[in-house]
């Protein structure tokens, strides 16, 4: 079980300042947030706010120019790249916009690699990626191609892959943004059954159903979040 | 004929439009075409353009066979019985060569001369293009004195003035007419070597000639097949001819002797083939690497075309349209490859020309002509179907919709990433191929340079002399002339010291035959055929041995007391002296030469000196006896005119060369002096050919391995650009950086793997050509495989560095942000 008393993700103070030909850009800024255990929260707001910058840097994909960021007690922020590396693989699970499969391995290995990079022994990882896919219900696509599934398939190779180390946080942007209605809501409801189950899920969305999904909603705008937004509530 | 134009005109402008990569693609071209032009005018001129005579495959040489000399020129007594005795051969003539100064008209010229029967031009099916060739008359010994001129020398000694002809010429103080002028070009079988022979003389014959002296082997035998007789009919007929000649004449013979006939083509490009064909195996390596380079190229470029052909075919394009149109690309940046390629080949053939050491036969009929022209032009079209065809099937061939839609980008590259792996694969292994024949042929240089030659070459001065056999006409003058000489070059300050010897080793003509003795005491009387004792022999002054640094090993040099009339002295080498005297001190023995009357003395071996490797570097040393030329020949014969002088300078040979030739000038002025060189620039050239061979495969070697790192950074970078997304991707997955690097890595080493295992069975198999070539190293040599694979590693993993180390600056993020 995550750790009940600490919230699972602490950001104080944070940051993030992109330097591009003299221009630079405060995609965040003096953002505090916490995420405990268990959550469900929405990260919305229009495009170019920073949605996608914060969630690359609770993945520690990125780090923050400044301020703080613990992850289940532990502080993160000044990681090397390695190391992050290695904490990404343990705790954090990943479903992106476009699928992001990779097209020359197998939906079984797609859904293993993670596995491998956190150094799983075979056997755990055979039956973590058949428990993860049977929860997605993709069982009998083992041996397909990415190019060989649909796009709501492809998503829920993705979700599978994401959960199936079990990490402290699933992280996704946008899932639904590439998938027609009817499979978007099919993947809504598998990251409602993870997190029924436990998981904790920080989603960025447009979409307004995951607004009504989460338990949470976090508003940003030009970087900063909106202190007491109407969506910023608990709903219980 | 429209839609060929349209091609044309599409392919210019999307060649235009990327000159980068046309400027990386022809200079690719050109390197391969040119080098392939260049070595195949070489082969035309050399090997494939016919032999200027008349059916030039239906001509045999004869020869004698022994262990040791396994092609061995004929005495007399066996030409004639040659012509009597076969009928295999339509007709037969006979050739010698040898040397003469022309004196008269301007300087004395020391001219080498061919010595021929009358009938040889009428074997060849050659006729003088001026005047008449040798009549019947002029052939018998003492007949009329008739001269025939080469063109070349015709046009330099003469002005190719016809009226030359019926005009009396001097040639060694003898008057001769000039009887015609042999076509341009025209050389005997085996003459073909250097400037080849600048006049020909009669042979004359005697056909009256003692049959029962069979020692002297000296002919040159030429003959024109009869119709319907066969190479291997003639070459089986003369066995029987020569070892019927044995039977009859036992004691003349070994047990071993016997002859064969082989084919005149072979006898004047024999040598030099089996590097011509090593060096014409590499170009055509180096152009399939320059193919499979712009291959890659192109298939790079078809990744970012894919869209467009897509396009295309949604529009309606047919498929062969569209392999047309991608063919005709590749066919046009061919054939700029070629228009370059052919100036850098017009520009390297001169190179090659005047790289290439005398001893490559017919270097003056190399050169561009029309069989070279086609050549060229049929590798250009070859050479862009060939790496134009690959990139314009996979262009077609993939999944045409999946081009115009994202999702399945990662999917759609792989056949063609395919494709290109297999290329630099194949680059790999024939990168490996060059570099090992290079590193064959160059270890076999060195250690041929390490061979110790049995004498010290540095401060040497050579040269050649020969003496007017009218002015010079006996044996003491002779003597008297080379005494004197000899003399007053001691004297030359510089010169430590001062020496004469019948040949140098290393130097001119290699062969200076052998002849066989029988020891005292020890031989059956008459001598059994195993009583006799071969080695090659010699005739030197006091002091060759000091002079040219030969250790005498026991007893004593000659002295001037090796004089005729004094107990005659011999000295022996140590191959021979173990051979004759296993386990003995010859010093003290005495022994006979064979011949009869020519040497009829016993001589006591008075000294053992080191052995020399007289015919070159890569022969080992075979017995060799030293006579004292004072006291040589001690019988009927004569003292040799033409010896070759060696000087010990005290500092830089060459610098000698002044007071050398006046002090020959002081004696006489008008005795010639030929090839005269340092001892150093003659074993120089000795190996030229060699070193020449070594060289350019090195070079060929070397822009392989180039364009195979090229091929193998163009791989694994475009391989990681396209696969950055993916990077990120598995990043994000929790990939450290070690593991993206491995990724990366493993993939070039997959590639440099399968092209090391390949290239090293065709390695090997191609060794088997290189044989020929090496000197003490076999073409299995393991070391040499584990160092060129080293080799090819480090290149590969220099080329995987720059693209594995952007894989691993992969920013994760990436991941997130599509498109
Ligand atoms: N690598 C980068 N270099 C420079 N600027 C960047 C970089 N990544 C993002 N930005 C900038 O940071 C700001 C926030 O970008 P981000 O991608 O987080 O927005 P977003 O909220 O995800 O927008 P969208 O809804 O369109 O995906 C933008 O102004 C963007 O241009
Ligand atoms: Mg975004």
């Amino acid at each position: 079980m995550p750790l009940a008393i600490d919230p699972l993700i602490r950001l104080t103070g944070l940051s993030k300042i992109f330097h591009t030909d003299e221009v630079e850009t405060h995609a965040l800024s003096g953002i505090d947030l916490d995420i405990k255990a268990g959550e469900y929260v929405a990260v919305c707001g229009p495009s170019g706010c920073g949605k996608t910058t914060l969630l690359s840097i609770l993945g520690l994909l990125d780090t923050p120019s400044e301020g703080s960021f613990v992850l289940a007690g532990e502080p993160v922020s000044t990681l090397s790249a390695a190391q992050r590396a290695r904490v990404r693989a343990r705790a954090v699970g990943f479903i992106f916009q476009a699928f992001n499969l990779i097209g020359d391995l197998t939906v079984y290995q797609n859904v293993e690699l993670p596995l491998k990079y956190r150094g799983m022994p075979a056997d755990e990882r055979r039956s973590a990626v058949l428990a993860a896919l049977d929860r997605v219900g993709l069982l009998h696509r083992l041996k397909h191609y990415p190019s060989q599934l649909s796009g709501g398939q492809q998503q829920r190779v993705a979700v599978a892959r994401a959960v199936a180390g079990r990490p402290l946080v699933l992280l996704a942007d946008e899932p639904t943004g590439n998938l027609d209605s009817a499979n978007g809501a099919e993947v809504t409801a598998l990251l409602r059954e993870l997190n029924q189950d436990g998981a904790t899920l920080v989603v960025v969305t447009h979409d307004p159903r995951y607004l009504r999904e989460a338990r949470r909603t976090v508003y940003l705008f030009d970087g900063r979040l909106v202190p007491g937004a109407p969506l910023d509530v608990e709903v219980a | 004929m429209n839609g060929v134009r349209q091609d044309l005109r599409y392919a210019w402008r999307g060649l235009r439009q990327r000159p980068g990569f046309t400027l990386v693609a022809v200079v690719t071209l050109a390197l391969g075409i040119g080098a392939n032009t260049a070595i195949f005018s070489v082969v035309n001129g050399v090997l494939l353009r016919p032999l200027p005579y008349d059916h030039p495959d239906r001509l045999a040489m004869v020869w004698g066979h022994r262990t040791q000399e396994p092609l061995a020129e004929l005495s007399v007594p066996e030409y004639w019985e040659l012509g009597e005795r076969t009928h295999a051969f339509a007709r037969v003539g006979a050739y010698a060569d040898g040397s003469a100064t022309l004196t008269g008209a301007g300087a004395p010229e020391r001219l080498r001369v061919g010595y021929m029967t009358a009938g040889v031009p009428a074997v060849l099916g050659v006729a003088p293009v001026v005047g008449r060739g040798f009549g019947r008359e002029e052939d018998l010994p003492g007949g009329p004195a008739a001269v025939l001129l080469s063109d070349a020398l015709w046009r330099r000694r003469f002005g190719a003035d016809p009226s030359v002809v019926g005009r009396a010429l001097t040639l060694d103080d003898t008057p001769l007419t000039v009887v015609g002028i042999m076509p341009p070009g025209f050389q005997l079988p085996d003459h073909y070597e250097g400037t080849g022979m600048e006049l020909w003389a009669p042979l004359q014959l005697d056909p009256a000639a003692d049959r029962s002296d069979r020692g002297w082997h000296f002919l040159d035998v030429v003959g024109r097949l009869r119709n319907g007789a066969t190479l291997e009919g003639a070459a089986a007929e003369t066995s029987a001819l020569m070892r019927g000649m044995r039977a009859e004449h036992p004691t003349e013979y070994a047990a071993e002797f016997d002859g064969t006939s082989t084919s005149v083509i072979g006898e004047v490009v024999g040598d030099v083939r089996p590097a011509l064909l090593v060096l014409l195996g590499a170009v055509a390596l180096l152009l399939l690497i320059a193919c499979a380079n712009v291959a890659g190229l192109l298939l790079a470029r078809a990744d970012t075309r894919q869209r467009e052909i897509a396009l295309r075919t949604a529009l309606g394009a047919g498929r062969s349209r569209l392999v047309r149109q991608l063919l005709t690309e590749s066919v046009l940046l061919a054939a700029a490859g070629g228009v370059v390629g052919a100036l850098l080949a017009v520009w390297g053939i001169r190179g090659l020309v005047l790289a290439a050491p005398a001893s490559v036969p017919r270097l003056d009929a190399v050169g561009i002509d029309v069989r070279v022209l086609g050549f060229t032009a049929a590798l250009t079209i070859l050479t862009g179907v060939l790496f134009g065809l690959a990139p314009a099937l996979h262009a077609i061939r993939g999944d045409l919709t999946g081009a115009l839609t994202d999702g399945a980008r990662a999917g759609t590259a792989g056949g063609r990433q395919r494709t290109r792996r297999l290329l630099v694969a194949g680059q790999i292994a024939i990168a490996l191929v060059l570099v090992t024949g290079a590193s064959l042929l160059v270890q076999s240089f060195l250690r041929l340079r390490q061979v110790d030659p049995g004498f010290r070459p540095e401060h040497l001065l050579t040269a050649r002399i020969e003496l007017s056999t009218v002015r010079y006409a006996t044996s003491d003058s002779r003597r008297t002339f080379y005494r004197e000489l000899l003399d007053r070059l001691g004297r030359v300050p510089g010169v430590r010291s001062a020496a004469m010897a019948r040949a140098l080793p290393m130097t001119g003509k290699l062969e200076i035959g052998d002849w066989s003795f029988v020891l005292e005491g020890r031989s059956a009387s008459p001598p059994l055929p195993s009583d006799w004792h071969p080695a090659d022999w010699q005739a030197v002054s006091p002091g060759y041995f000091a002079t040219m640094g030969i250790p005498i090993l026991r007893g004593r040099d000659f002295t001037a007391d090796d004089r005729v009339g004094a107990p005659g002295a011999i000295v022996v080498n140590r191959t021979l002296a173990r051979q004759a005297w296993p386990g003995e001190d010859p010093v003290g023995q005495r022994v006979l030469l064979g011949g009869g009357s020519v040497d009829s003395v016993w001589r006591t071996v008075v000294g053992i000196v080191g052995d020399v490797r007289h015919r070159g570097l890569s022969t080992e040393p075979r017995p060799e006896m030293y006579l004292p030329y004072a006291q040589f020949p001690a019988g009927t014969g004569s003292v040799t005119p033409s010896v070759s002088i060696v000087l010990r300078a005290a500092g830089d040979p060459e610098a000698l060369v002044p007071s050398l030739a006046a002090t020959v000038r002081g004696v006489d002025p008008d005795i010639p002096l030929s090839s005269v060189q340092t001892m150093e620039q003659a074993m120089g050239s000795w190996a030229a050919e060699r070193r020449l061979v070594m060289l350019l495969v090195t070079g060929f070697a070397l822009v392989a391995l180039t364009l195979g790192a090229v091929g193998i950074y163009g791989v694994m970078a475009h391989l990681v650009g396209q696969r950055e997304r993916e990077i990120g991707i598995r990043m994000a997955l929790g990939a450290v950086p070690d593991q993206i690097l491995r990724l990366v890595v493993s993939q070039s080493a997959w590639l440099v793997a399968g092209g090391i295992a390949a290239g090293t069975a065709a390695a090997l198999a191609a060794g088997r050509l290189l044989a020929g070539l090496l000197f003490h190293i076999r073409p299995t040599d393991p070391l040499t495989f584990v160092g060129t694979a080293l080799i090819l590693v480090v290149v590969a993993a220099a080329a995987t560095v720059a693209p594995a180390l952007r894989a691993v600056r992969t920013d994760p993020a990436h991941a997130l942000r599509s498109e």
